[in-house]
């Protein structure tokens, strides 16, 4: 089988890729622009310049990686109650536990995927105002 | 009354049995989808009849693909109408050339040939972000208007009537942060009394409006903003403003027997999306028939996207009726706080709406350039597609 194809002389892009004579389908001049390409050949396959023929390549994009966000109701039930009781009481003395509730109130939402989200997460583990087994149902 | 058609379809779809307009035809077919095929008149053919031949080549694709490119929207096909004298016995070949779908390349062509004819053929449209010039002329040009320019239309060749050239791709620029989708080009009208028109062209941050048969796509007034799609009786509007509260769409333009898509409406406050109007696509109809041809589609309504801190609210873009191109997306702001949404495609023969960055560009229809995209996270992705090519014939049988 002979394939023909118009390469675009801009990049040299095929297009019109045909198993047909191009002089029986098309204009005389177009068809005379036609070029012999391999059976395997498709549309948007490119000629370079030393008349090779390079496949179209089709790149598959990235997996998604899925941000997981968390409302302030699902962030405090994941906490046990004496978990809870304990950030009340102890928002007055840790500047950085307040603050990251602060936010959490207003903005109702907080990324736990977010990189500082997750150092602040596992700070409170440290200072022990949160268990291991806690901060594991709140990190991605 | 004549045979309705939906718009694109089929590889080959007859008609006949009546006359959309009294006339010298009773019988009609089209070739809408990428190809080659065969027909043979047939042994009640009148061959004391010319058959009038209508092709046109495939839309180009918007100019972006993953982050490359530029955001020009696609040109749409040229068209080459005939009237040819045919035999009953030859076998005549229709080649339907491939809508482009690489955001450097061209659509395909389409021809009608055979034996003791002369062959008419249509170029595609050039796909956004290639400059390179078709060959030949429109009728009565002895230049091309258009020749260095990004998603130039296709043209035709051959036709014993008139050749015409494909409208261009609407203006669109490349950036993550502030990029823009221009629309795609429409194909010439049916009536081959003009060449197609060309896409809206676009601001930062906006997606416009693809061409119609009969009006240009609208630009985008301004930043962050949208425009609908022209309809096959008037242009659509843009959008003038979006703010962190709010956001709308420019309306479809009007159809001959159809309305323009409404444009959408998002609205947020304190981090509630309050209430969001999706954007209508355009009505009408399309005639294709033995002594007509008619497309009445209108525009689509134009997309909107606003956002209130973490809250992101939006709706896609219309897409057009028969003729008439797709609505513009936009989608409110950089990569941080984007809504991500879908342009409009266009009707048969009409432009793809634009899409700003992140929002792909819509497809074309049947001959119509697809439209770009500002911006786009992955290879393959971003642009909206050119149509294939089309190929309608008119004849008369003995009855």
């Amino acid at each position: 089988m002979t394939k023909w194809a118009f390469p675009d002389p801009n990049n040299g892009t095929l297009v019109d890729v045909t198993e047909i004579d191009p002089a029986k389908i098309f204009v005389a001049e177009y068809a005379a622009q036609f070029v012999e390409v391999p059976d395997d050949t498709n549309n948007g396959d490119v000629r370079n310049s030393k008349g090779k023929i390079e496949k179209k390549e089709f790149v598959a994009p990235p997996e998604v990686v899925q941000e997981k966000v968390l409302t302030e109701a699902d962030f405090l039930s994941s906490l046990t109650r004496d978990e809870r009781k304990g950030i009340k009481a102890a928002r007055a003395s840790n500047e950085d536990l307040d603050d990251f509730m602060t936010m959490l109130e207003k903005r109702t939402l907080v990324n736990m995927s977010d990189a500082d989200n997750q150092a602040d997460v596992k700070a409170f583990v440290t200072a022990k105002l949160i268990s291991q087994a806690s901060a594991d149902k709140i990190l991605p | 009354m004549g045979r309705r058609f939906p718009s694109g379809g089929g590889q080959s779809t007859g008609g006949g049995g009546g006359a959309g307009a009294s006339g010298k035809y009773n019988q009609c077919k089209m070739w809408s989808s990428n190809g080659t095929y065969y027909w043979q008149p047939g042994a009640d053919f009148d061959e004391s009849v010319p058959v009038r031949v209508y092709v046109w080549g495939a839309g180009g694709c918007g100019g972006m693909d993953g982050g490359s490119g530029n955001g020009y929207g696609g040109g749409g096909g040229g068209l080459a109408i005939s009237e040819l004298t045919l035999g009953k016995t030859t076998t005549y070949t229709i080649n339907i050339g491939l809508g482009s779908a690489s955001y450097a390349s061209t659509g395909g062509t389409s021809a009608f040939s055979g034996s003791g004819i002369t062959t008419l053929q249509a170029s595609g449209g050039r796909s956004g972000n290639s400059n390179s010039d078709p060959s030949g002329n429109s009728t009565g040009e002895s230049s091309n208007p258009q020749s260095g320019q990004y998603g130039q239309g296709g043209v035709g060749t051959g036709g014993n009537i008139v050749n015409r050239r494909g409208g261009r791709g609407g203006f669109g620029n490349n950036s993550s942060g502030s990029g823009c989708g221009g629309g795609g080009g429409s194909a010439p009208a049916p009536s081959g009394q003009r060449d197609g028109h060309q896409g809206g062209y676009a601001s930062s941050y906006s997606g416009t409006g693809g061409a119609s048969i009969h009006f240009p796509g609208t630009g985008t007034y301004t930043s962050y903003t949208s425009s609908g799609g022209a309809g096959t009786a008037g242009q659509g509007t843009s959008s003038v403003s979006t703010s962190t509260y709010y956001s709308y769409g420019g309306q479809g333009g009007a159809g001959l027997d159809g309305h323009g898509g409404h444009g959408s409406s998002s609205n947020t406050y304190s981090n509630t999306s309050l209430a969001t109007t999706r954007a209508s696509d355009g009505g009408g109809s399309a005639i294709w028939a033995p002594n007509m041809i008619f497309l009445g589609g209108g525009g689509g309504g134009g997309g909107s996207a606003t956002y209130q801190s973490s809250e992101k609210a939006g709706t896609n873009a219309g897409c057009g009726g028969p003729g008439a191109g797709g609505g513009g997306a936009h989608g409110y702001g950089g990569s941080g706080n984007h809504a991500y949404m879908l342009a409009g495609s266009g009707g048969i023969l009409g432009g793809g709406g634009g899409g700003d960055a992140y929002c792909p560009g819509g497809a074309g229809g049947n001959a119509g350039g697809g439209g770009g995209c500002g911006y786009a996270m992955y290879p393959s992705y971003g642009h909206g597609n050119g149509g294939d090519g089309l190929v309608f014939i008119q004849y008369k049988i003995l009855v």
